[in-house]
């Protein structure tokens, strides 16, 4: 066993580092006040490789794994979390085409998604039933001439209405109403398929310059050609095609925590009081140290479970625990460095401010600290219940 | 046409530099190094030059430690297309002084003919500023220092550099040595992709010896010392406070 990286992947990570230091993080602050998404700075991304990482060679990528891409998304959201969490839905939904779609979707939709030249989002979540596809109501009806017809209604949705958004993987009731069990079908829904549109973005407390809309699909008429896998295999899918973004959420919280250290240390390093500076006083001493325990605890256990994925290893529970504590760990981080920054870590100028907020919703989504926690009782063997 | 474009490993300039205890000089234990700054510039001329046609192969090359692959590396990650290293030195604190690096270039020359040198006109270590002009004297080759913008027109460059006082547009014959300063370009940030194709890239790895030049230092450092820490000012309540106070201090 070793902890070291290799010489690519540390060449990958300071390459990814030194760039979102230079151009990222100094306009990150704007962004947040502005919200809106940075087509340019996305698409810059692209232009570096970014979102290639993870897909394979003959779609245009790099062949590399979800591990080098959770080093990448750790380093960006070391600068902007909001950023980071626009390329990793966009890398997560388009790998989920590229693992179960077909050559003609692949072929089709792929090539600028992996480029970084456009984004795409996938859409589980609706507005009375969050994540519980048990409550859905969109419903994907068969018109018997090949074509389906999508009608409902999706909520939260992420990077689905931004000026380059190409596509979202829709999850609908595809079973007949009065079927006993509801199945479910991933559709591919351009974004202009006639049908289709976005609500307007929502006011949020934290990642204000990542696109999140609700949609609504009104007899939105899609081919065959738009089902990615198996017909009635939609939910098997964006839990098992999908689950590259949870870890990916990890690596989000990761590279905020580690910003929020970044920031108190220095500015323990810097400020005075009470004749010395911050870093003087045992107590601040105190709490750094906690802050670099727990961000190198959420490190590695995030860096496991991405590593297990890439060797084939299905271990849920190893997932769970990395997306629990790396976020869990985002929000005490961030929250531990305002405390060190005093009067000036409530404004909306000092960084750590904006960390706490945009780390809030990251122990929501993708399956919550709950829930989560819930998956880690199951994996050990014991008898959880979700219904 | 080839362009040879000599790059430095140094210190990165986001580190603070500190001073050894013994003050012979600076700490590099455990120090980010990078490519110095003006040959990054210098790396993206070769590039644009290449690109734009009129450059058909950008050689880099370093000389210094081992460790000087990494800052090779770098250049072919953003588009030369091999690279040279000389091994002149174990010790990662013996600087290779500007008379041996450019003995070292002149032999590289002899072998590689290139028709232009683009280099940083000063490393950020030392600033030294003078291998070029060490380097277009060994040669006989003529030079143009501290450019600012780069042309070639036929067996021609007309490079414009940044004297006192303002601009000076010079036309000199090829081949030629270039020096970079600070606005003659943005350096690209290498691609990922690119990253991952320069490790295929070759690199030659060679030593001062076999050049047969002797790198052993003529300067001798005397002693190296921290700037002195500014004191503290003063805070005055108004303009007349602040002339009286000026007037004082006896620099008005």
């Amino acid at each position: 066993m070793h902890f070291e990286l290799s010489e690519e992947q540390k060449q990958l990570q300071s390459t990814i580092h030194d760039f979102a230091q230079a151009e990222i993080a100094p306009v990150a602050e704007d962004l947040d006040r502005k919200g809106a998404f940075p087509v340019e700075l996305f698409q810059k991304l692209g232009e570096m490789g970014v979102q290639s990482i993870p897909f394979p060679e003959d779609l245009g990528g790099m062949g590399l794994g979800v591990f080098e891409a959770v080093l990448a998304i750790e380093a960006l959201a070391r600068a902007d979390q909001s950023i980071a969490v626009s390329a990793m839905v966009s890398m997560a939904s388009g790998l989920t085409v590229a693992r179960f779609g077909t050559e003609e979707q692949k072929r089709r939709w792929l090539p600028e998604i992996v480029s970084g030249q456009k984004i795409c989002s996938i859409a589980g979540t609706e507005p009375d039933a969050g994540s519980d596809t048990g409550g859905f109501r969109t419903r994907a009806t068969q018109l018997g001439n090949g074509q389906w017809s999508l009608s409902g209604e999706k909520a939260y949705i992420t990077n689905a209405g931004t000026p380059i958004s190409l596509f979202t993987l829709i999850l609908a009731i595809s079973s007949p109403p009065e079927a006993e069990r509801k199945k479910f079908t991933l559709f591919l829904t351009p974004n202009d398929a006639p049908g289709y549109t976005r609500g307007k973005g929502y006011d949020k407390m934290g990642w204000r310059s990542s696109d999140t809309r609700q949609l609504y699909l009104d007899d939105c008429q899609l081919g065959e050609e738009a089902i990615v896998g198996e017909l009635h295999g939609g939910r098997h899918l964006l839990h098992k095609g999908y689950q590259a973004a949870r870890i990916w959420l990890a690596a989000c919280s990761l590279g905020l925590a580690q910003a929020s250290l970044d920031h108190a240390l220095a500015y323990a390093k810097e400020r005075r009081a009470f004749g010395g500076t911050l870093g003087q006083k045992q107590m601040i001493q105190q709490m750094i140290a906690e802050m670099a325990l727990k961000v190198e605890t959420a490190r590695l256990v995030t860096y496991r479970a991405a590593w297990q994925i890439d060797q084939g290893i299905d271990d849920i529970g190893a997932l769970s625990m990395a997306k629990l504590h790396a976020t869990e760990v985002g929000s005490e981080v961030a929250n531990m460095a305002l405390q060190v920054h005093g009067g000036w870590g409530f404004m909306n100028d000092c960084p750590p401010s904006r960390y706490l907020r945009d780390n809030r919703i990251c122990t929501i989504g993708d399956g919550s600290s709950q829930i989560q926690t819930l998956l880690i009782a199951r994996a050990l063997g014991l008898d959880v219940d979700f219904t | 046409m080839k362009v040879l474009v000599p790059v430095k490993r140094v210190i990165d300039y986001n580190v603070k530099v500190r001073v050894k205890a013994d003050g012979s000089g600076v700490d590099l234990a455990n120090v980010k190094m990078s490519m110095n700054p003006f040959d990054e510039i210098a790396v993206e001329e070769a590039i644009r030059l290449k690109e734009a046609g009129k450059v058909e192969e950008v050689v880099a090359v370093s000389i210094g430690v081992k460790q000087a692959q990494e800052t090779l590396r770098t250049a072919l990650a953003m588009g030369a297309d091999r690279a040279i290293l000389i091994v002149a030195a174990d010790d990662v604190h013996q600087d290779i002084e500007p008379l041996a690096v450019a003995k070292l270039l002149a032999k590289v020359i002899e072998e590689e003919e290139p028709g232009l040198v683009l280099c940083g006109k000063q490393a950020i270590d030392n600033d030294m500023n003078a291998t070029g002009q060490m380097l277009s004297a060994l040669l006989g080759w003529s030079q143009a220092m501290y450019a600012n913008k780069v042309e070639i027109e036929g067996d021609h460059a007309v490079v414009t550099r940044e004297v006192d006082g303002g601009l000076q547009t010079v036309k000199v014959k090829m081949p030629t040595i270039i020096s970079t300063d600070l606005r003659l370009n943005e350096p690209r940030y290498a691609s990922l992709p690119n990253i991952m194709k320069a490790k295929k890239k070759p690199l030659d790895e060679k030593t001062a010896a076999d050049y047969g030049v002797d790198v052993a230092p003529r300067l001798e450092v005397v002693k190296t010392a921290e700037p002195p820490t500014r004191k503290a000012g003063e805070m005055v309540g108004s303009v007349d406070e602040l002339v009286s106070k000026l007037k004082e201090a006896g620099v008005v």
